[in-house]
């Protein structure tokens, strides 16, 4: 026994709410990717979770692809990042200004 | 309430605590270390659920991997911390609505899902079975991941070859 | 072995992603070889997945079905990076040695979507949507030296690297309700939880990931940057064929929910008229016509969800028929874009002045695909809408009809100003005839004919458009 199912989702939708968060309101383009990363790490933590509760293995499963997804998305992310930033010289999305947000 | 009860929701605001404090520093460095202590949360977690491989993995990977990373672009970019604007009440208020907003809407889910007041039973997936099913299953989705992770790769060889290819280009205009 | 048959498309795709891995490799740039060597094996493709069209089996623990229709969402694929790998002829925004790059990340993105639209275990359906977006994420800053690019293309990287991860969250809820991935349980577990909150916040979540690829109103900002920024036939490809395999993967979503959910529907049905509205509304002001283009896009992926919204065999019908009818019209406007600003650059609507002279049968052709995206008669967009709007009345959504058909007459006014461009005014200062190679006129005939008679006759497409909705029931 270790706790109700429900309180493992809801700390999934706190980290989720704090990875939009951070996704949203950071204007670095470091911190919107981490803010992406924290988003995936909650979906991983449900998932567990899920998987745990019908012990069915195709949860874990997930969780295994959510990492490769994850270093994926970081490798072609920070190599735009780096390249972006060696052009404009910020990491701050507003100076990106010939298109308009 | 049990001990792995406790675990849990000592686990649990450890992983809050820290992944708050992540994205509210300005210092990336700090960022980045207080989020490789919530990933340790949910390693710990993971173990606690019966993933011993996925923990294992999100410390590797994840904390390991990925979040060293993180810190080698940080610096190698040298982004100066107190260059960084604190973000404005104009950002965080869109950002807070959005959370509040996903919040309520998760605590909702929680209230009025009958199945979810389930308690979790202890049980372990042993590793071996776990790639037995990984393997047999899944595979077809195991060859599009590795797919992927070599346009990834591909993509991120070429947009540095392209930013070598300028900066060259650059430096020889200055001579 | 005889199941492998099944599968062949996409070793068909796989084996051109080979051949052009290999042209990658070979160090010397050889824009002209890479051209015909595109060209010749995407047109095979088109033949492969033809001759594959009728075939039906599982595969791979039943998570990868072929059925019509996928097969008929394949075709349409191939056909879309054909008609792309036409437009190819002077690709100027890339730069030369990178020709061969460009066309494996076109290849790849295929090959995903082609799984994706064949896909029926909800965990391949994410991994394909992922590699999808990959190839797309990297084809955005490959454009030469603009600058643009690399905005446009870390744009398209966060909002997309956000939209998966809401999905993926999405996809957990699913999952923790119903403790399956299999698309085929889903349909039998799902309608029974439907009125549960985690179910509908569930599948809403994930169906935005698939809103992302669509550009459909809370995730659609994207779309007009990446549009502007991307090389011009790489926004033909993103506006075309990705289009195509999301209108796919929608269906089989919301086919899940069985029409049991009214949440689901008023989603849609929100979602559906705030994308049309702000699409055409702000398409109004555009200067730039690749700008103009993603904000009609965004318009017109509303449209197709009061196709899909409907939930009935008749609505996912004209979901499909609508679906090529997109494709066909905005390749239509694509080649043209691409053949007037042949240096690779970004084109503005006041640079199509004296197109008529310049090139009449460039004119003539984006007249009647700019018609058929406003669906002025006798052209396939017509029909299209037509059908779309029969399905929704069917449903008894009359209110959602009047506010698309208002819609359609606001865009009316900016369609009519590209046409107008491009037959009334004069250029500032004198152009030359634009060189229009024979094999363009050939493309630009076919295409437009298929969009007229397809018009008129549209009953042959029509029906397998139904025999492909059948089998999501």
């Amino acid at each position: 026994m270790i706790v109700p199912y429900s309180h493992v989702l809801f700390l999934a939708g706190i980290l989720f709410a704090l990875g939009v968060v951070c996704a949203v309101a950071r204007r670095n383009l470091i911190m919107m990717l981490i803010g992406v990363e924290i988003m995936l790490n909650a979906a991983a933590l449900a998932f567990v979770a899920a998987a745990l509760r019908w012990q069915q293995l195709e949860g874990q499963v997930f969780v295994l692809f959510i990492f490769a997804i994850a270093a994926a998305e970081v490798s072609v992310g920070l190599a735009l990042i780096v390249y972006a930033y060696r052009r404009t010289g910020s990491l701050d999305p507003e100076t990106y200004n010939i298109l308009k947000w | 309430m049990t001990l792995y009860g406790i675990i849990f929701y000592i686990l649990a605001a450890v992983i809050v605590i820290a992944t708050g404090l992540a994205i509210t520093r300005r210092n990336l460095v700090h960022a980045v270390i207080y989020l490789i202590i919530s990933f340790f949360g949910s390693a710990m977690l993971y173990f606690l659920f019966g993933a011993p491989l996925l923990a294992a993995l999100e410390i590797i990977i994840y904390a390991g991997a990925i979040m060293v990373l993180f810190l080698f672009i940080i610096m190698m970019l040298r982004v100066d911390p107190t260059a960084l604007r604190r973000p404005s009440l104009r950002h965080w208020l869109p950002a807070g609505i959005l959370g509040i907003i996903y919040l309520a809407v998760a605590a909702l889910v929680v209230i009025t899902d009958p199945g979810s007041q389930a308690t979790l039973k202890t049980a372990m997936a042993r590793p071996r079975a776990l790639g037995q099913f990984l393997f047999q299953r899944y595979w077809l989705s195991v060859e599009i991941i590795s797919f992927l992770l070599l346009i990834a790769l591909i993509g991120a060889l070429y947009l540095a070859r392209a930013f070598l290819k300028e900066s060259r280009e650059q430096s020889e205009g200055e001579l | 072995m005889m199941k492998w048959i099944l599968f062949l498309p996409e070793l068909y795709c796989l084996l051109m992603a080979a051949v052009f891995f290999g042209l990658a490799m070979i160090g010397r740039p050889n824009p002209r070889r890479d051209y015909f060597a595109a060209l010749f094996l995407t047109g095979v493709s088109i033949v492969v997945c033809l001759a594959c069209v009728r075939l039906e089996g599982t595969l791979f623990f039943e998570a990868y079905r072929v059925d019509l229709f996928s097969q008929v969402f394949k075709v349409m694929l191939g056909m879309g990076l054909f008609l792309v790998v036409c437009l190819c002829t002077e690709l100027n925004g890339i730069e030369e040695r990178h020709h061969p790059e460009f066309y494996l990340f076109l290849t790849t993105c295929t090959l995903a979507m082609m799984m994706l639209v064949s896909s029926v275990e909800l965990l391949t359906i994410y991994v394909a949507l992922e590699l999808s977006s990959y190839s797309l994420y990297i084809l955005v800053p490959l454009r030469r030296g603009h600058g643009i690019d690399v905005e446009a293309g870390v744009k398209y990287l966060m909002v997309g690297a956000s939209a998966s991860a809401v999905m993926l969250f999405g996809l957990s809820y699913i999952f923790g309700v119903t403790h399956t991935t299999y698309i085929v349980e889903l349909i039998r577990v799902l309608p029974g939880v439907i009125t549960t909150p985690a179910a509908i916040v569930g599948l809403v979540l994930t169906l935005s990931g698939f809103f992302f690829k669509l550009a459909v109103f809370p995730f659609h900002f994207w779309a007009p940057d990446v549009y502007q920024g991307a090389a011009n036939q790489v926004t033909a490809y993103i506006a075309t064929a990705s289009k195509v395999a999301a209108v796919a993967i929608i269906m089989r979503m919301v086919a899940l929910s069985g029409g049991g959910s009214t949440y689901l529907v008023h989603v849609l049905v929100t979602l559906s008229i705030a994308s049309m509205t702000l699409g055409n509304l702000v398409a109004i002001v555009q200067k730039d016509m690749k700008r103009l283009l993603a904000y009609s896009s965004i318009s017109h992926a509303g449209y197709v969800l009061i196709g899909i919204l409907s939930m009935s065999q008749t609505g996912y019908a004209s979901a499909i028929f609508y679906a090529l009818a997109y494709l066909v019209m905005n390749l239509c406007c694509f080649l043209v874009v691409v053949k007037v600003a042949y240096d690779g650059s970004d084109l503005k609507i006041a640079q199509l002045a004296g197109l008529h002279r310049r090139s009449p049968m460039l004119a003539m052709a984006l007249m009647l695909a700019v018609f058929g995206l406003a669906g002025i008669p006798p052209t396939i967009g017509f029909t299209g809408k037509f059908l779309v709007f029969a399905a929704a009345m069917e449903k008894g959504y009359v209110t959602l009809v009047i506010i698309a058909m208002i819609n359609a007459t606001i865009s009316l006014y900016y369609y009519i100003l590209v046409v107008k461009a491009a037959y009334l005014l004069e250029p500032d200062e004198e152009m030359d005839r634009l060189a229009v190679s024979m094999p363009t006129k050939l493309l630009a005939g076919a295409l437009v004919t298929v969009m007229v008679v397809f018009g008129i006759f549209p009953h042959h497409l029509l029906e397998v458009a139904r025999a492909a909705a059948r089998i999501l029931m």
